[in-house]
């Protein structure tokens, strides 16, 4: 078949379409980001990555994480956009891609020698903080060693020595409460609780869920971490009573790892805890 | 053969230099040619793009997706396995057709049947695989015909070569046949200025060998020097050109060239990165508009420039909900009034424009407001009922509670003045302490009144929503249903819900949002919310920077018929919905409102015209969207924080105000007091206003929108 007559064939099938042929409009403003709403967006973005909330929204829902792009590939967008045409023209898709690794290398070592400008500054901020934190701990120390440090009275040294390390230097019990002095003798990196069981005169008395233990359960972290006791002073541990029923209970204490549930033995002894000896507790208590 | 001195020509003088060559001294050509792709028609997107578009195709194909359908990692084949086996194929058979003795080319029917047969593995039956091999043929040649428009000026070109010449031809280096390339060039308007055409894979000779200029000169009956060519391809339309004694014109054009190097970039990045999906299909709609931008006026207009800002975002919405929808298996989607118009138009339009309408679940528009079902959503008129909208429009007058509640305000009057309630205008502060007020709701007469006209009112929205398909019908499975709303908390959803939830025939409610506040209090089994770009159950900051200027996507989703008052029964029987409109929304529609909406529609135009070309899931979008949006809530420029002055925002339950965007804080407020507490003061003001990083930056101070975002990021990462 002709050329010709297929084109007219094609022409004439084609009358009925409804659609006119498409033309383009030019001279479109051109789709621009400005490098600094960019960078912008990036700075915050950094902000809020480094925060819990972020970690807590990628465990939450984790497909709809923010996808952020390189630095690069955004500058190299930034630069097909802004550069003149001709140029973009010329350097073609390598070219861009090319030059905008090229400024993200300048940016990071622009960042990197800011940084080290910025040394020195950030030194005399944390120094401040520093200081302004050492301040803070000696007055939160001063009010420790007005509220929890002091010696026991004379009456009620106790003198048992814990693992070689702690010395429970006092107790000393009311019906309404108990104190145990203890002391460091050597740093104890452990996080200890002191646990303190008071064993009823009678087991029956004891709450149904602490039948099998066979006594109360008074164990607890001392209102000041082990590793912050001193050597030179006593470290007063109060034990309240107001919850547990009258009575008469036999008292055992030491000192146990949280972590490893290892108590601290008692030195000389086969045992890990000292038994203190019986207290009356409440006032309405059995006499 | 001599090689003859080469020419170079823009198309803004390209009829010169044609002129030129023809009339000139050495003139006297009988035949002139012209290259078809880069040259007669441009091209939106990559040659390769198409052919992993076709590759993507062939996955929904052979997994039985529609073509709506997002492509998953798991459970079917990856596309680009497929397009790398097409790549190789096409090697294969360029070399397979050299050692017969052509040129290296190939023809696309022929590779497509064995690139079918190569990839359907034991997921087809042999005789699928014909079938399979022709829907893709007419899948890539549909988007070859999307993607070509004429070149700007080739027209003139063209007519210039008429009058010249004897002869005007096509030649091609392609896989396309002759008819693909001569329907491309019908449908572009074009084809009628030339005589006939050759194309590479008709012949398997090659322009870049040079043999097909050789056999179109035997063809033709013409020596080398009575043909003019004109091509793009330095080395095929020009080199081999020349070499054979022909007069070439090489077209550049640094424009396009840059264009097309964008274009790379973009689809380049958007392959490793999810982030640069948007930023490419934004690249292919504006590059090449036919629509957009067709008045002069709209060059500088922020208005209008808003509008192209905001519909993909919008495009990429609506897709979510198609995809939702499919893969819920949605008896119905309602729109809800009054965005969902917007919506629903976009919805019809894609669903017509992938060709999945046997597939996508039918789409409603239904006329209800918070207004027209908060009296039905109400068990009981009481201090609960009136706790769902006091956190969020306290300090109202009783007046303001019966028009909240649709109840009308002579009939309960006598009953408030019984109570104790002297003015209905006054505010009620203390809604607990407020000991009238309780009177009022103890009163029978205040009850029976109230269950009658709820009662009225659930009669007629349950009737209304019947007739529009709400219920699946007697004997049915009642199944689950969307809406489709804007956003924020899904207030129209719950009241619908807790109007309807009695009902045995009631449906699920799955409820989309472009935004969406999650409120605990509404969870109920059978009424489920999605927000799409931003969700606050995920926790994410990024997304909740939507919700600082969400009025900007309701102002400008929202139709402009005015919003659903109530329901009345017409004489035959039938509900109608009633609309009001205020004279502010009025005024609103007829004036930059109406730039931003047809930003909007061109933009939605030029994407419809081209959606076979953007293959990407909502998901795949939302990112790169988001950050757009982020830019222009977080950054807007100077013009665009102006510009939204102009506008206004008709609230018209709970509060019934119009609210404007310009700075409402007191001075006297924050100046006054310790210096100190200067800033803190500053931002707490702030805070109360309305799109506050617009405020900042109409301030005009340096770095302030860095420093407030900063500020609030900070603040938010407390949290």
């Amino acid at each position: 078949m002709p050329a010709s007559t297929r084109n007219s064939e094609l022409i004439a099938a084609s009358e009925s379409s409804p659609l006119p042929p498409p033309r383009i409009a030019r001279d479109i403003p051109p789709l621009r980001d400005s490098l600094f709403a960019i960078l912008s967006r990036r700075a915050s973005f950094a902000r809020y990555r480094s925060s819990p909330r972020y970690v807590r929204h990628r465990s939450l829902a984790p497909q709809s994480v923010h996808s952020v792009p390189l630095l690069a590939d955004t500058l190299t967008m930034y630069l097909a956009d802004f550069l003149p045409t001709m140029v973009v023209a010329r350097l073609g898709p390598g070219g861009v891609a090319r030059t905008g690794r090229f400024i993200e290398s300048i940016v990071k070592w622009v960042s990197r020698g800011v940084r080290i400008l910025i040394l020195p500054l950030r030194w005399v901020v944390r120094s401040r903080r520093t200081l302004h934190a050492w301040r803070i701990a000696r007055k939160h120390r001063q009010h420790i060693e007005a509220t929890y440090m002091s010696q026991p009275p004379r009456e009620a040294s106790l003198g048992v020595l814990l693992d070689g390390r702690v010395m429970i230097e006092g107790f000393q019990a009311d019906a309404h409460r108990a104190r145990i002095w203890l002391r460091s003798l050597k740093p104890v990196a452990e996080a200890c609780q002191v646990f303190v069981h008071l064993y009823p005169e009678q087991q029956t008395s004891l709450p149904a869920d602490r039948q099998i233990h066979g006594y109360l359960c008074k164990d607890h972290y001392p209102a000041v971490e082990i590793k912050d006791w001193r050597t030179d002073k006593c470290f007063r541990d109060d034990v309240n009573f107001a919850d547990v029923a009258p009575g008469y209970y036999r008292i055992e204490a030491g000192l146990i790892d949280v972590k490893t549930f290892r108590k601290f033995p008692v030195d000389g002894t086969s045992r890990t805890s000292v038994d203190l000896g019986w207290v009356r507790i409440g006032a309405g208590g059995p006499a | 053969m001599t090689s003859v001195r080469t020419a170079s020509a823009g198309f803004h003088d390209l009829s010169e230099a044609i002129t030129r060559f023809v009339t000139g001294p050495n003139g006297g050509r009988r035949v002139i040619g012209f290259d078809v792709f880069d040259t007669l028609l441009r091209r939106r997107i990559e040659p390769e793009t198409v052919k992993d578009l076709t590759a993507r195709r062939l996955v929904r194909l052979l997994a039985n997706l529609p073509a709506s359908a997002p492509l998953r990692t798991w459970g079917m084949p990856d596309w680009k396995l497929l397009r790398e086996k097409r790549r190789i194929l096409e090697c294969e058979m360029c070399e397979e057709s050299a050692r017969a003795g052509f040129d290296q080319e190939f023809h696309l029917r022929e590779m497509m049947a064995r690139w079918v047969q190569q990839c359907r593995g034991t997921q087809a039956v042999a005789a699928r695989s014909e079938q399979l091999a022709r829907d893709l043929v007419a899948h890539e040649l549909k988007l070859e015909a999307s993607a070509t428009l004429p070149t700007p000026r080739i027209v003139k070109a063209l007519e210039t070569s008429r009058l010249y010449a004897p002869r005007v031809i096509f030649v091609s280096d392609s896989y396309m046949s002759l008819d693909d390339i001569r329907m491309l060039l019908l449908r572009n308007g074009l084809l009628e200025f030339f005589d006939r055409g050759y194309v590479s894979s008709e012949l398997m000779l090659t322009k870049r060998s040079g043999r097909l200029f050789e056999h179109l000169l035997r063809e033709e009956q013409i020596s080398p020097s009575e043909l003019l060519f004109i091509g793009d391809n330095p080395y095929a339309d020009r080199d081999s050109a020349s070499r054979l004694g022909i007069q070439p014109i090489l077209i550049k054009d640094i424009a396009e060239t840059a264009r097309r190097t964008r274009l790379k970039l973009s689809d380049q990045l958007s392959r490793n990165n999810p982030f640069w999906i948007a930023r490419h299909q934004r690249e292919v709609v504006k590059a090449l508009p036919t629509r957009l931008y067709t008045r002069p006026e709209d060059l500088a207009s922020p208005h209008y420039r808003l509008g192209t800002m905001l519909a993909p975002s919008f495009m990429a919405y609506t897709l979510h909900i198609l995809e939702e929808a499919q893969a819920r298996g949605l008896r119905k989607v309602f729109f809800l009034s009054r965005e969902g118009l917007t919506f629903i138009k976009m919805y019809r339009r894609i669903v017509r424009a992938l060709g999945c309408k046997h597939l996508a679940p039918e789409a409603e528009y239904i006329v209800v407001s918070r207004a027209s079902t908060f009296l039905a959503s109400n068990e009981t008129f009481d201090i609960p009922a009136l706790e769902r909208i006091w956190w969020q429009y306290h300090g109202q007058s009783l007046a303001r509670i019966l028009k909240n509640f649709s109840l009308p305000l002579e009939d309960f009057a006598p009953l408030a003045a019984a109570a104790g309630i002297t003015d209905l205008d006054a505010p009620i502060h203390d809604l607990h302490g407020f000991a009238p007020l309780h009177t009022f709701f103890a009163l029978p007469e205040t009850q029976r009144l109230f269950v009658q006209y709820r009662d009225r009112a659930r009669d007629l929205i349950g009737r209304y929503l019947a007739k529009r398909g709400w219920f699946a019908g007697a004997g049915q499975n009642p199944g689950s249903v969307g809406v489709v709303d804007i956003g924020w908390k899904g207030s129209i959803q719950n009241n619908m819900y807790r109007s309807l939830a009695m009902r045995p025939d009631a449906p699920a409610i799955v409820g989309f949002y472009f935004g969406l506040t999650h409120l605990p209090q509404d969870d109920a089994p059978g009424n489920q919310k999605l927000g799409f770009m931003a969700d606050t159950r995920s926790g994410d900051w990024m997304q909740e920077c939507i919700f600082k200027n969400g009025s900007v996507f309701e102002m400008f989703s929202t139709a402009m018929h005015g919003g659903a008052a109530g329901y009345i029964e017409r004489p035959d029987g039938s509900i109608k919905a009633t609309i009001k409109i205020e004279k502010t929304e009025q005024d609103n529609f007829s004036s930059h409102f109406a730039d931003v909406k047809r930003g909007i529609d061109d933009y939605v135009n030029e994407m419809i015209g081209i959606l076979p070309l953007l293959d990407a899931s909502s998901t795949d979008l939302r990112p790169g969207l988001l950050d757009d949006l982020r830019r222009y809530i977080l950054y807007p420029t100077q013009a665009e924080a102006q510009a939204f002055l102009e506008y206004t925002h008709v609230e018209n339950f709970g509060v019934f105000k119009v609210s404007d965007y310009a700075w409402k804080g007191s001075w006297k407020k924050i100046l006054r007091g310790n210096p100190k507490g200067l800033p803190r003061r500053l931002l707490h003001e702030l805070r109360q206003q309305l799109w506050q990083e617009g405020i900042v930056k109409r301030s005009r101070i340096p770095l302030g929108n860095l420093v407030y975002d900063l500020i609030e990021t900070r603040r938010a990462c407390k949290w």
